[in-house]
C-alpha cells in the first residue's frame, strides 16, 4: 500500500508535536527544496548550532516523513558542477498544512508564556 | 590539506554505512555518502585538520546513535512479520544457552581461581567482562534472528556469541596462568563475580528477548 493513501486521511493535528529534527526540516524546506547538505546547514545555521544534524539522522528523519507522506523526493536533477548524489526533497500539500498546524501549536504555548510573563522572569 | 585525508575519510564513512540495515543503506547510503563529502569540503576550507577532526568527532556519534536506532526499528519490524511461537522458538532457546554458556564461562574462570590464588595471583575481572554479557544474550538472540532456516542453524547462531567469550575468557585465563603477571583485589573480584552470575546473565536474557515478547499487533 503507498504510504499516500494510508495517511491522506489523517488530521495535520494528528502528526503533533513534532519533534525537534522534523520541525526544523520542514521549516527549512517551507521556502522551496533543497537537497540533504543544504537542509542541514541551514538548520544548523537557523539554530545557532543547537541541532547539528549529522547524515545519520537527517536520513532518518527525511525517511519518516517521506512515508508519512509529509514529504516528496523530486527526480534526480543533475546540472552541471553538482554532485550527482544530491537529492531534492519538497514538502506536500499535507507536510505544508502540518507545519502550520505546528507553528500555530507553538505560538499558542509562546502566547501562554507570555500572558503568564513567564519570559520576563528569566534573569539575564 | 592532502587530498587524500578526504578521500580516505570519504572510503571509511563509506564502509560504517553497513552498520546500517541493508534496506536503509540501498535507500539512502549513496545521499548520506553525498553529504558527508560536502561537510568535509566544508570542514576543511573552515578549519583544515581540526574541521576534519571534529567532523569525525560529530560523525561517529550521530553514526552509533542512528546505526543503532534503525537497527532496532527493523528488527522490530521483523518481529511484527513473524509468528509467535516461532518468535519463542527462535528466540528464547537460543539466548538462554548463550546466557547458560555466558555462566559457564565465569564458572570456568572462577575454577581456576583457587589455583591461582596458591600462586598469589587474581583473576582480573572488571566491568568490562560484566558488560560483555548483556552484549552476548543480546548478540544471541539478534544473530538466531537474522540465521533463520531451521532451528538448530537459529540456535548455532545463538550460542555462538557466548561460546566466543567462553574461548576468549579461556585463552586470558591461560595467558594469566603462563604468566602471573597480573594483580587485583580479590574482594573487589568476588563481588563483581557474584553480580555477573547473579543479575547480569538474567538481565542478559532479558535485554536480548524482551523486544520480541509483545503481543502480535492484529493485522
Amino acid at each position: 500500500m503507498p504510504p499516500s493513501s494510508k495517511v491522506a486521511e489523517r488530521k495535520p493535528e494528528s502528526f503533533l508535536p513534532l519533534s525537534n529534527a522534523n520541525l526544523h526540516i520542514l521549516l527549512t524546506l517551507a521556502d522551496g527544496e533543497r537537497h540533504g547538505y543544504a537542509i542541514m546547514q541551514e538548520v544548523r545555521e537557523a539554530t545557532e548550532d543547537a541541532i547539528r544534524l549529522g547524515p545519520g539522522t537527517l536520513y532518518r528523519c527525511l525517511q519518516a516523513l517521506l512515508e508519512e507522506d509529509l514529504l516528496e523526493e523530486l527526480g534526480r536533477r543533475i546540472p552541471a558542477a553538482e554532485d550527482e548524489r544530491r537529492r531534492y526533497y519538497r514538502l506536500t500539500a499535507l507536510g505544508r498544512r502540518v507545519l502550520v498546524a505546528e507553528s500555530k501549536r507553538l505560538a499558542g504555548v509562546v502566547a501562554l508564556a507570555k500572558a503568564k510573563r513567564v519570559l520576563q522572569r528569566v534573569p539575564g | 590539506m592532502s587530498p587524500n585525508v578526504i578521500a580516505t575519510s570519504i572510503r571509511i564513512y563509506g564502509l560504517l554505512l553497513y552498520f546500517y540495515p541493508k534496506s536503509f543503506r540501498q535507500r539512502f547510503g549513496d545521499a548520506m555518502v553525498g553529504v558527508f563529502v560536502e561537510s568535509c569540503h566544508h570542514a576543511e576550507r573552515r578549519a583544515g585538520h581540526r574541521g576534519l577532526a571534529g567532523l569525525w568527532w560529530c560523525v561517529s556519534w550521530d553514526l552509533i546513535a542512528s546505526a543503532a536506532a534503525e537497527r532496532t526499528c527493523s528488527l522490530l519490524a521483523r518481529q511484527n512479520e513473524a509468528v509467535f511461537y516461532d518468535r519463542v522458538k527462535a528466540v528464547w532457546l537460543p539466548a538462554v544457552l548463550a546466557t547458560v554458556l555466558s555462566m559457564t564461562a565465569f564458572e570456568f574462570s572462577n575454577g581456576f581461581s583457587p589455583i591461582l590464588m596458591l600462586h598469589g595471583v587474581a583473576i582480573p575481572l572488571n566491568w568490562q567482562w560484566i558488560l560483555c554479557l548483556p552484549v552476548v544474550g543480546g548478540l544471541g538472540a539478534y544473530g538466531s534472528q537474522r540465521a533463520g532456516g531451521r532451528a538448530w542453524q537459529r540456535a548455532l547462531a545463538g550460542i555462538s556469541p557466548a561460546l566466543a567469550l567462553g574461548c576468549m575468557l579461556s585463552f586470558f585465563l591461560l595467558i594469566l596462568l603462563a604468566s602471573h603477571s597480573f594483580a587485583h583485589p580479590l574482594v573487589v573480584k568476588f563481588e563483581i563475580c557474584m553480580l555477573g552470575w547473579g543479575v547480569v546473565p538474567v538481565s542478559a536474557s532479558l535485554l536480548g528477548t524482551l523486544p520480541f515478547l509483545r503481543k502480535r499487533s492484529p493485522a
